[in-house]
């Protein structure tokens, strides 16, 4: 009797096993294979989505709502690298982990130089480039150009160009679909500018603290000018006097806004917000920070929502759409 | 300037507030040798908050309070039970283990938490600048009441933690008296790390606790000492932190690492004077020798065989005697060596100033063209560049003259230094033979 058992779920094992091994192939067909693609952060995922459409399978490292530079590798990041044929990051020493991945991963097709290795800042103009390159900096600065440039919509058309050819090449025969893609979404794009424009045009010019050097690209495109950083050297907490100074000059010329992202620490802003009567909006840097931001577009819609809404809060002066 | 010093009211009277408990608590951690019980309390008060979180509450939540008081009651029960009477486990093992498991248990629940690292970050970090006088407030209610129930049920916990047998003797429940002192101090410990963060408060904790007990070995005195060390320690800290431009929590986390070494070396120094008096200097000054011998020994070695290391001691030489270095290179070297230390000098006046205007345009409390701000801009650059070429070329220069010092100065100095550490073996062997007590430098 129970041996009866034993061979019976000897058998359902055998059984389950062998459906188990084989079961990936089942009713896949092979035309409708999916190119792999791994990206380092949300952003890239969203702008590749929007191009493959449902021909890619895009997964990122980087999840939108930690910091970028403090992300620990783990098991299942290795293995989605292997099985990857295109990896695409922002490159300029954005993700410092980068090339530890890549290397732990092992799939060579993938690395710098290979044909699966997409830096999205190849065809990008960059911002801050004055930045000296040798010798020591403090904290941590991006030596070749400011690395935020997905947070100007505009910055999606060479962005989105570079990936349209690096899936073409992978899938020449979906090289139509992906152009088809990249043109309605650069159309929605650029009809979302137009409005993002349109809501923050009266607000052109108006001065800003942020917590970290993040926002220039945001900044330039939205009109606003960063003056400071609550972060005197990115990564290291403010001296007394650096936060003093700050006070004196936000209040001196009427800085009533202090933009951060949300996973810093907020109690350094919150302090220069009681002492000078700021508002502290916290922007997401990245689709997915926060929730409700699923793809690009809605990263945009959310920031600028947010942004309007502190600078009306504020009571900041609306001016003449004529003004620049 | 006058707001920096304005920020640093709150903090100040905060960290008075912090000596006040914790130089007291740091005795009693310091007596039942359980030094690292505060980072343990906080990351299980931490993790508390945690779960709290996971479940949906707000981390200032009322629920997250409760919960996280939940877990300190749980660590405390375990610490006040894992006191064994000459057990073979020593408690410092316990509570690091507590420690770590509820540090990885945190990691891992809010591992798909939104924002769960910075969650952890702040709970743990805390920041001595930011602390409101509200929050002060609370501080002082805190501590003013954990004080007070310290005051009264002062001499069973001074006994126990004092003299565990002796209360054992007198038939003293040490286990609900520890669990009680575990609870208290989890109270200070969690709303404190809060505020100042696990560095600071440990510093707080600890050195007056350990300066006390330098001096003295009765309670009163040793209270008296750390309090008044840590008042000192707060006052150059935080005045440290404004002058020169600092962290506020790290620089006052150094300035009780420099206090340690200053009473330890007020504590040890009339002894040894007293002994040096007595005619026993030539040991101190054998002692120095050797020591000093071993130093010179290794650092001629290293620099015969790895000349374009980097060697301290040459560098400070350098800096004090350039000529040191100046006589090993040729006429044009020696010409571009001082050219380089003068334009690095100057470079750095100068980007002090650009920074500054650069600071004013941004700001705009200066008016200047588009195009020269571009141009401002890479001046910044440029100018940081040639300084940053201009290290390099002493740098290299600086490697050039090594090499050549190699064997110059390697030789005599490495003959020097395992000369004198002979004779100083020698005498301490006489010494020795002669019969001399031996000593040891802090007993």
């Amino acid at each position: 009797m129970q041996s009866l058992l034993l061979k019976l779920v000897t058998k359902a094992a055998i059984l389950l096993l062998t459906c188990w091994i084989f079961w990936p192939s089942w009713g896949i067909p092979e035309t409708g294979k999916k190119i792999r693609v791994v990206t380092t952060t949300p952003d890239l995922k969203a702008l590749v989505e929007a191009v493959g459409g449902d021909r890619v399978d895009v997964e990122s490292v980087a999840t939108g709502d930690k910091d970028p530079h403090d992300l620990e590798i783990r098991p299942s990041h290795l293995v989605k690298l292997k099985g990857a044929e295109l990896f695409v990051r922002i490159g300029l020493d954005h993700e410092p982990w980068a090339g530890r991945l890549l290397q732990r991963a092992g799939n060579a097709r993938l690395f710098p130089g290979g044909e699966g290795h997409l830096d999205a800042s190849r065809d990008v103009p960059l911002l801050e480039t004055e930045v000296p390159r040798a010798g020591r900096t403090p904290g941590h600065i991006h030596g070749f150009g400011n690395t935020h440039y997905w947070l100007d919509p505009a910055n999606a058309r060479p962005i989105t160009a570079n990936i349209l050819k690096a899936l073409s090449r992978l899938s020449p025969g979906d090289a139509d679909r992906f152009g088809q893609n990249r043109a309605t979404f650069l159309d929605r794009v650029d009809r979302a500018l137009e409005r993002w424009l349109r809501e923050t045009a009266p607000y052109h010019g108006t001065r800003v603290v942020s917590y970290h050097n993040s926002w220039p690209y945001f900044a330039k495109r939205f009109g606003l000018e960063v003056v400071g950083f609550v972060e005197a050297n990115p990564g290291v907490p403010p001296s007394p006097a650096h936060i003093g100074s700050l006070i004196e000059r936000m209040s001196h010329h009427q800085v009533k806004i202090i933009v951060m992202e949300p996973y810093f620490s907020d109690s350094v802003p919150r302090l220069l917000a009681e002492k000078t009567g700021a508002a502290v909006v916290k922007l997401s840097p990245s689709v997915g920070g926060a929730e409700g931001i699923a793809d690009y577009i809605a990263l945009f819609d959310y920031d600028i929502s947010r942004l309007v809404s502190a600078f009306r809060e504020a009571g900041i002066p609306k001016r003449q759409e004529s003004g620049r | 300037m006058n707001q920096a010093l304005e920020l640093l009211t709150v903090p100040f009277f905060a960290c008075l507030l912090l000596t006040g408990i914790h130089a007291y608590l740091g005795l009693h951690v310091i007596e039942r040798g359980v030094i690292f019980v505060d980072l343990a309390l906080a990351q299980i008060a931490a993790l508390g908050v945690t779960f709290a979180f996971l479940a949906g509450y707000g981390l200032q939540s009322t629920a997250a309070y409760f919960t996280s008081l939940a877990f300190t009651f749980l660590g405390a029960a375990i610490f006040s039970l894992s006191r064994m009477k000459g057990g073979r486990i020593p408690q410092e093992a316990i509570i690091g283990i507590v420690y770590a498991v509820s540090a990885g248990a945190a990691v891992l629940a809010v591992d798909r938490a939104p924002h769960g690292a910075e969650h952890i970050k702040y709970i743990l970090v805390g920041s001595i600048l930011t602390v409101s006088a509200q929050e002060t407030f609370t501080l002082l209610l805190l501590y003013g009441g954990i004080g007070l129930f310290h005051w009264v049920f002062r001499h069973r916990f001074l006994l126990i933690s004092l003299d565990p047998q002796e209360a054992d003797r007198q038939g003293l429940w040490i286990r609900f008296w520890d669990f009680l002192f575990y609870i208290s101090f989890g109270f200070v410990v969690t709303s404190s790390v809060q505020i100042a963060g696990v560095l600071l408060v440990f510093s707080y904790l600890i050195v007056p606790a350990v300066c006390g007990s330098f001096f003295s070995v009765r309670v009163g005195p040793r209270l008296a000492i750390g309090w008044v060390l840590g008042f000192a320690a707060s006052v150059v800290g935080l005045s440290g932190s404004y002058v020169w431009d600092l962290p506020t929590g790290a620089t006052v986390v150094c300035t009780f690492g420099l206090i340690l070494i200053l009473s330890a070396i007020a504590r040890i120094l009339p002894r040894h004077l007293s002994r040096i008096r007595a005619g026993e200097g030539h040991r101190y000054l054998w002692g120095t020798v050797m020591g000093g011998s071993v130093l010179l020994l290794l650092a001629a070695l290293y620099l015969m065989i790895h000349p374009r290391g980097s060697h301290l001691w040459l560098d400070l030489a350098d800096r004090a005697v350039p000529e040191i270095n100046l006589a090993f290179l040729s006429r044009v070297e020696r010409e571009t060596y001082l050219h380089s230390i003068d334009s690095i000098r100057r470079a750095e006046a100068e980007l002090k100033r650009l920074q500054d205007m650069h600071l004013k345009v941004t700001w705009g409390e200066m008016e200047i063209s588009a195009e020269m701000k571009g141009r401002l801009l890479q001046t910044l650059a440029g100018r940081t560049e040639i300084a940053w070429g201009d290290r390099m070329v002493l740098g290299t220069l600086r490697e050039r003259a090594r090499v050549r010092q190699r064997f110059i100065l390697g030789v005599p100095a490495a003959v020097i230094g395992a000369g004198l550490l002979w004779m100083s073996f020698r005498r301490f062997r006489y010494l020795r033979s002669k019969g001399g007590k031996p000593s040891s430098l802090f007993i």
